[in-house]
């Protein structure tokens, strides 16, 4: 999607403070920005603690707009840390400990589906060359996706009608809308 | 019931760098600019462009006066959208500041080096008509509670040498924040410490219910004195304040809340 939208907004964070308190006692700035610019405006050299006084009550906007998870992001996470703590030959001679970035790969991966509003828990397990690997099954729904220590993931994915499948898609790129079709169905 | 970092082994919810401008860029500059770097854009990931307009007022002096006329052109944003539309990186050009911000954080190499790759280009240009004023490192990272908010006892994540809580803000059964700022040199340069823990109630989508988390905003805001080469002059200052932020967040951390997010012996 390649859009050009014209817009100024500043999004609210999905971290709500409690409203009264944080009213009481923080200011909110219409945009970090207008915050920053404040300190520009300022002299530091010849007051810099005036500056430590007008910056202590900031409160912390995000410009990128809000951000949720879904529920089963933390029980999954913790079952993936479990499973990082597993020792060669885990499960026979040819199983392998967790390679040194699949964990971190693995987690990006999952980041990316806990905001993507995607309300379906995968299972994850251990692959014996040490890569961690997503599944869903629901009725006809089936999905196997296997993490890569170098960024990458392979998945098949099918409801029997519908199916996707891809060998090296990158973790950095956007899910295909063929894989999130189904994952959102 | 335990607190937890909000991703396994690190907390850091966003990251942001922030790069103030000794001066205004003009409209016209930044219309060319966004113009030049569409093609890279594209190839950067960023899906979505924003142009930043807005119409200027002025109270005070003799009179209010409105400008009515068409909006003016302050600034861009590129955002990097999640399949489901959440922005998980933004680039924003205004006249007075270029700011990166990032919900994809993994580790320091990689933020750092995403940043040059996306904002470089751009500030070499911006540089060319302005000098930097400030250069602003922003973390905030994210423990959360499960279970009721009334029992989020903050000594679950924050060590004994932290600022000591009143017994109110400490038991969890209400709101509370601490929120410091002090001045020290780094490699020459004066530089603004922000260290704010707020309490705060969320949830996790929507209409989930809530749930109590710490937020932890560290902010390491140089005022560079004397620089070469732009913001390469000023590259090794900002590792500096990596380092710094790590140590400011391991410091009021409990040892255990340490090692679940990777930070003991660091």
């Amino acid at each position: 999607m390649n859009e050009v939208n014209r817009s100024s907004s500043v999004s609210d964070f999905a971290w709500i403070s409690v409203a009264a308190f944080v009213a009481s006692v923080t200011a909110s700035p219409a945009s970090a920005n207008v915050d920053h610019r404040r300190q520009f405006e300022k002299a530091p050299e010849i007051s810099p603690w005036a500056d430590v006084a007008s910056t202590s009550t900031d409160e912390f906007v995000p410009i990128g707009g809000p951000l949720s998870y879904e529920s089963w992001y933390f029980e999954v996470s913790d079952r993936m840390v479990a499973l990082s703590e597993k020792q060669d030959g885990w499960k026979g001679p040819e199983s392998q400990s967790v390679l040194a970035l699949a964990f971190e790969q693995a987690n990006h991966l999952l980041r990316k589906l806990a905001v993507d509003g995607i309300d379906r828990r995968p299972t994850v397990g251990l692959d014996y060359e040490g890569t961690f690997s997503f599944a869903w099954s629901d009725g006809n729904l089936s999905i196997d996706l296997t993490v890569y220590d170098d960024g990458t993931y392979s998945y098949f994915a099918t409801d029997g009608v519908r199916s996707a499948t891809a060998d090296d898609a990158l973790i950095s790129e956007r899910l295909s809308p063929q894989l999130l079709g189904l994952l959102l169905s | 019931m335990a607190w937890r970092p909000v991703h396994p082994r690190h907390a850091i919810e966003r990251a942001r760098i922030i790069v103030i401008f000794k001066g205004q860029l003009p409209a016209k500059f930044l219309r060319k600019l966004a113009s030049n770097s569409e093609e890279r854009r594209l190839e950067l990931g960023f899906s979505s462009m924003n142009w930043r307009e807005g119409h200027s007022f002025q109270i005070g002096g003799p009179a209010v006066s409105v400008n009515s006329g068409p909006a003016q052109l302050f600034g861009w944003d590129w955002q990097n959208l999640s399949t489901g539309n959440v922005p998980l990186e933004t680039l924003v050009l205004e006249n007075q500041n270029l700011i990166y911000e990032t919900v994809d954080y993994t580790r320091w190499a990689e933020f750092s080096s995403r940043f040059e790759n996306v904002a470089l280009p751009i500030l070499e240009e911006v540089l060319g008509l302005v000098d930097i004023s400030n250069l602003v490192l922003e973390y905030v990272d994210r423990f959360v509670f499960d279970g009721p908010v009334t029992e989020a006892r903050a000594e679950g994540v924050l060590s004994e040498t932290f600022v000591s809580l009143p017994e109110a803000a400490r038991t969890g059964s209400a709101a509370w924040h601490s929120h410091l700022g002090w001045f020290e040199e780094i490699e020459g340069h004066s530089m603004l410490i922000n260290q704010n823990v707020d309490a705060q109630d969320g949830s996790f989508q929507a209409d989930g219910p809530a749930v109590r988390s710490l937020q932890v905003y560290t902010k390491t805001d140089l005022r560079p004195r004397d620089y070469e080469n732009g913001y390469e002059g000023l590259r090794s200052a900002m590792n500096a304040m990596h380092v710094k932020s790590k140590q400011l967040v391991y410091n009021i951390l409990t040892p255990d809340m340490r090692q679940s997010i990777g930070m003991e012996g660091s």
